[in-house]
């Protein structure tokens, strides 16, 4: 694909990521940087969905537990990355199980969305890529963090 | 405008605007001692020095003041005119005038089109009074007429430069003797636009301004730096390598120099602040007129300039809080004893590591009566709770938003706002507000502010395996608890105190707050961490404590800082994230939880706790087994008499009680039960029995009962619709057993004695809508049928806030009934809202609470009368008074 036609905007890139086995993204530029598991300090009293606070080069960062966050099945595995995303002043981790590449995805692929899916799921997504193998759940950020603001 | 010449004007604007800060407070100062020469001189150089900037820049309306202003202050300066009150008044004024201007060429670039005639007429009359005066005859300088100095002025512009120049040294070099200034005076030297430039050059030298947001950012890189040493100083513990330890102890030095340093660069005299509150006094105190002597210390005292913005606020409300309410007029003072002359003092000084500020007057100090009433209005405290509070507890109602004890609202304080943002200014910056004050003596607050926000020291400690950190500034003490030695905690309604010192302070467990698995710790020795915050002390259980730490405190997202807890977090040695404890926010958190415990239980214990929908019930036994209950707020006393002593009157029992005799009522009698009375059951014995005894007016009524079973909380409804039988006003679960409320009211009324006292009640031809008011659904029950069985429409309020939302919506009843005691908003307040926009509605309170002081209390807040709550007999005649 060219760079033109990332350009001009009929391409999005997306940096994606797995929970359990479903495909999800979040947009390319929001992403700051991608970690391994880090020392978490837990906060007692927080929301069950904030894992705690890692410290990212001598920045707080909130880990957000995207699983807990939709509701999903718990997982033990140590085995996790965190996607670094800043909004304001404040760092976020999003807390995923696997990080896939990042994918240059046609807007004409793009759906608003689907009534079908979960209503904790769907409160926190944009609408959805429909792949030909795949489908590809497009978190929104704003979603998510805004959580803090309500 | 080029760049160059804006750059000038920026120049003059900054100097001129720190030339004008301090004048109104070197001016009052002046006022106080006019024989103050040098103070003169100073003043004088720097009017003179805005005026030569302003004539050089070609702005007439300051010129023309400012040069007014200094032809006058030439004459006081030559002994020729004495500075009176209303002249430094004028002087003033014309600086707030000229600051004005500033503020517009600040802003726009050129001076407004401000009309200042009037100001500069003023200006040239008293300068040719002045003139003409006798003393206007000068030796040998020649003192141009007033018409001429102003005139020169106005077209100063044209020839500025030239005409300036001139008069500086014409100005200036007579008066080299008297200008023999102290080094310590840091007045700046005289410099006019073009003539000081050597003067302002060796100025320029040695200081640099530097812009502060990249103060802040050095400070922040500072931080990072700090934490960067914690974390090598924390690794070379670990090693063995003498290189590596003598390194990590040179970059400790070199960073605790360079933190302490950048510190130093932001700090600044707290007297740039309280330099304001000169004039801020003196105005104020001549508006109201109040003679007021304010005293400042302390003015070097330097604090981070963030901080002093911060404070700035906060303490002018103090200041202006202390003059208006605080210091009282001369009459006032002089009738209390006092010198008339107020005295108001404002202190700074280093303390602890903290700098406190103090300002105190010795004026009329708070009335904690007047506040403890105000409090228990607003339902901060509860009547029962006001004997236990310590006067510090009350003191600090006052910072709770909307509290005011001022009698009159006036535009400077009293408005209720201001304590409360004034304490969370002040905290918000890590600070605390402390307040002390002896009635009719004087108030003092001390405010405790910290050097530096984002530095701070701090004690680390560990709790369930997790570290944690906690502000110095809360640390009262460390204690260690051996248990095995026979100390320990003493238990009260399953909450933990110590006795520290004597003193009984409460203990909280830091994991079992944040819900941590209880470490398997050594149980023998307790770490107890004392805290104070807001004036509470309690301890707090860790761990164990582990360290103090100059520690960065980094700012929380925003869903964590709601939590309240937790006042940052810090990056430790290791690495790892702390979260920082907020020592108020944390007990405010166990409070909660306690009252909401509390509430829990109080269906079980007979705790009064003050719940919507409750009523506390006396339950006893009659003669049939049964277990019947009286409201207790009824009851006035219990009683155990000798059956010997009962007498008899016709069919009537009665006994010798209070020096009268009161009537004993057979509840099994009146109300048709099985069994039979103690009263008949013991006659011709020998034999305690129990008594509930009821006053209505004057009168004591006894209702003989078998045994008092119990006291008992429900919050369930009453069951009207299971009365079979006069007497009886319905039936109530609690604690799963069937308890039948008897109705004292109707029982003593159907008594002969009762029918006797109160007669009937004629209830057929009452007219109206009323609101009713009230929270034990009993009486609600009891009264809504007193009502509407009389004919009135009665529209029903749970409590005053729905009787204040019933009658915004009805504001045509023709009366309102209400009690006193309520949730949310009590019956005063309920009357006070009515009040706000109806005069002529009849308010009847009817209350357990009649004391004249209630009554005058109720009086106050808009009742019209003020009834006993037993009386259905008063309470319908009253209505009928006005309904009828």
């Amino acid at each position: 694909m060219s760079n033109e036609s990332i350009l001009h905007g009929d391409v999005n890139q997306l940096c994606g990521f797995k929970i359990g086995s479903g495909h999800y993204a979040v947009e390319v530029l929001d992403v700051q940087e991608v970690v391994k598991p880090q020392n978490v300090t837990p906060v007692p009293l927080a929301p069950d969905y904030i894992d705690g606070l890692i410290n990212l080069r001598g920045q707080i960062v909130t880990a957000i537990n995207i699983r807990r966050l939709f509701g999903l099945e718990e997982s033990n595995s140590d085995d996790y990355m965190n996607i670094i995303v800043s909004s304001g002043e404040n760092l976020y981790s999003l807390v995923v199980d696997e990080i896939m590449d990042v994918m240059d995805i046609e807007n004409s692929r793009f759906e608003d969305t689907p009534d079908t899916i979960d209503e904790k799921i769907s409160n926190f997504i944009n609408g959805v890529y429909k792949l030909d193998d795949k489908l590809i759940t497009l978190l929104s950020l704003e979603k998510i963090l805004s959580l803090e603001m309500n | 405008m080029s760049d160059a010449q804006q750059a000038i004007i920026n120049e003059f604007l900054v100097e001129s605007f720190e030339n004008l800060s301090n004048i109104n407070e070197e001016l009052t100062r002046f006022e106080k001692d006019p024989n103050d020469k040098e103070l003169l001189n100073a003043i004088f150089r720097k009017i003179h020095t805005l005026k030569g900037s302003a004539s050089f820049l070609g702005f007439s309306n300051l010129q023309v003041i400012t040069h007014a202003v200094e032809s006058i202050l030439d004459f006081i300066r030559n002994d020729q005119l004495k500075a009176d009150s209303s002249l430094i008044d004028l002087f003033l004024e014309s600086f707030d005038a000229c600051q004005a201007i500033l503020k517009d060429i600040e802003s726009s670039g050129k001076e407004s089109e401000t009309d200042y005639s009037e100001l500069t007429k003023r200006l040239k009359n008293n300068l040719e009074q002045a003139m003409t005066g006798d003393k206007a005859l000068v030796e040998d300088k020649h003192v141009p007429s007033a018409q001429e100095m102003i005139e020169e002025a106005s077209d100063a512009d044209e020839n500025s430069v030239q005409n300036v120049q001139e008069e500086v040294t014409e100005v200036e070099t007579p008066k080299q003797e008297d200008k023999k200034v102290s080094p310590s005076q840091q007045a700046p030297p005289v410099q006019t636009a073009t003539g000081s430039a050597t003067n302002s050059q060796k100025l320029a030298d040695s200081t640099v301004r530097v812009n502060v947001k990249l103060l802040d950012k050095i400070m922040n890189v500072v931080g990072e730096l700090v934490i960067n040493r914690n974390q090598i100083l924390q690794y070379s513990k670990h090693t063995d390598s003498a290189e590596l330890n003598r390194f990590a102890q040179q970059l400790n030095v070199i960073t605790t120099e360079l933190q302490t340093d950048i510190m130093t660069t932001r700090m600044q005299p707290v007297g740039n602040v309280f330099n304001k509150f000169e004039r801020v006094v003196r105005d104020l105190a001549r508006g109201q007129g109040k003679n007021i002597s304010l005293e400042i210390s302390g003015k070097e005292t330097e604090l981070d300039k963030t901080l002093i913005e911060v404070i700035k606020d906060p303490l002018t409300h103090l200041v202006r809080n202390s003059v208006d309410h605080g210091i009282e007029s001369p009459e006032d003072r002089q009738a209390a004893g006092k010198n008339e002359t107020g005295k108001l003092s404002i202190k700074a000084f280093h303390e602890g590591g903290q700098v406190i500020i103090e300002i105190s007057d010795d004026g009329k100090g708070i009335d904690t009566e007047a506040v403890v009433k105000k409090a228990i209005e607003r339902g901060i405290f509860t009547e029962s709770e006001v004997p236990n509070l310590s006067k510090n507890r009350i003191l600090n109602v006052i910072f709770n938003p909307g509290f005011s004890t001022a009698a009159a609202v006036t535009n400077i304080s009293g408005r209720g706002v201001g304590m409360d943002v004034v304490k969370s200014n002040i905290e918000k910056i890590g600070g605390g507000v402390e307040i002390n004050s002896e009635f009719g003596k004087g108030t003092s607050f001390r405010l405790k502010i910290p050097l530096t926000l984002a530095i701070v020291p701090a004690l680390v400690v560990e709790s369930g395996g997790e570290t944690f950190a906690i502000h110095q500034k809360n640390l009262v003490e460390l204690v260690m608890l051996d248990e095995s030695e026979g100390n320990s905690l003493e238990v009260l309604h399953g909450n933990e105190f110590y006795r520290l010192r004597g003193e009984l302070i409460p203990i909280v467990r830091l994991n079992k707050v944040l819900n941590y698995e209880c470490k398997s710790q050594n149980e023998s020795t307790l770490n107890i961490i004392v805290l104070k915050a807001e004036g509470r002390v309690y301890g707090l259980i860790v761990d164990d404590v582990l360290d103090t730490q100059e520690i960065v405190v980094k700012p929380l997202s925003r869903k964590l800082k709601d939590i309240n807890i937790y006042a940052g977090a810090t990056i430790m040695g290791d690495g790892k994230v702390a979260l920082i404890i907020d020592a108020l926010g944390f007990y405010n958190l166990v409070e909660n939880r306690a009252v909401e415990k509390a509430a829990e239980e109080s269906s079980q214990e007979a705790e009064v706790v003050f719940t919507e929908d409750h009523q506390e019930v006396l339950l006893f036994k009659l003669g049939d087994g049964r277990i019947y209950g009286v409201p207790l707020s009824l009851i006035n006393r219990l009683e155990e008499f000798m059956s010997t002593s009962v007498e008899s009157s016709g069919d009537q029992s009665l006994i010798r009680y209070r020096e009268s005799s009161m009537p004993l009522i057979n509840l099994e009698n009146l109300l048709h039960l099985e069994g039979e009375s103690q009263l008949v059951k013991l006659k011709g014995k020998e034999e305690k029995f129990h008594c509930i005894v009821i006053d209505i007016q004057q009168y004591s009524f006894g209702l003989v009962v078998d045994s008092i079973y119990d006291i008992a909380t429900s919050e369930a409804e009453i069951e009207t619709n299971t009365v079979d039988r006069e007497g009886l006003l319905g039936t109530l679960y609690i604690n799963d057993s069937l308890i039948t409320l008897v109705d004292v009211h109707k029982i003593i009324e159907s008594t002969n004695i009762g029918k006797k006292l109160f007669g009937e009640i004629d209830k057929s031809m009452l007219k109206g809508k009323i609101i009713l008011a009230e929270d034990s659904s009993l009486y609600r029950n009891v009264q809504i049928e007193l009502f509407e069985s009389a004919g009135l429409e009665v529209l029903v309020a749970k409590n005053g806030k729905e009787g204040c939302e019933l009658f915004k919506s009805n504001a045509d009843v023709d009366l309102i009934v209400t009690d006193i005691e309520m949730p949310h908003v009590s019956g005063y307040e309920f009357a006070e809202f009515v009040r706000e926009t109806n005069k002529d509605v009849p308010i009847i309170a009817v209350s357990t609470r009649v004391s004249d002081k209630d009554k005058e209390h109720g009086l106050k807040s808009g009742f019209t009368r003020h009834l006993q709550k037993l009386n259905k007999v008063e309470v319908i005649n009253t209505i009928k008074e006005f309904l009828g």
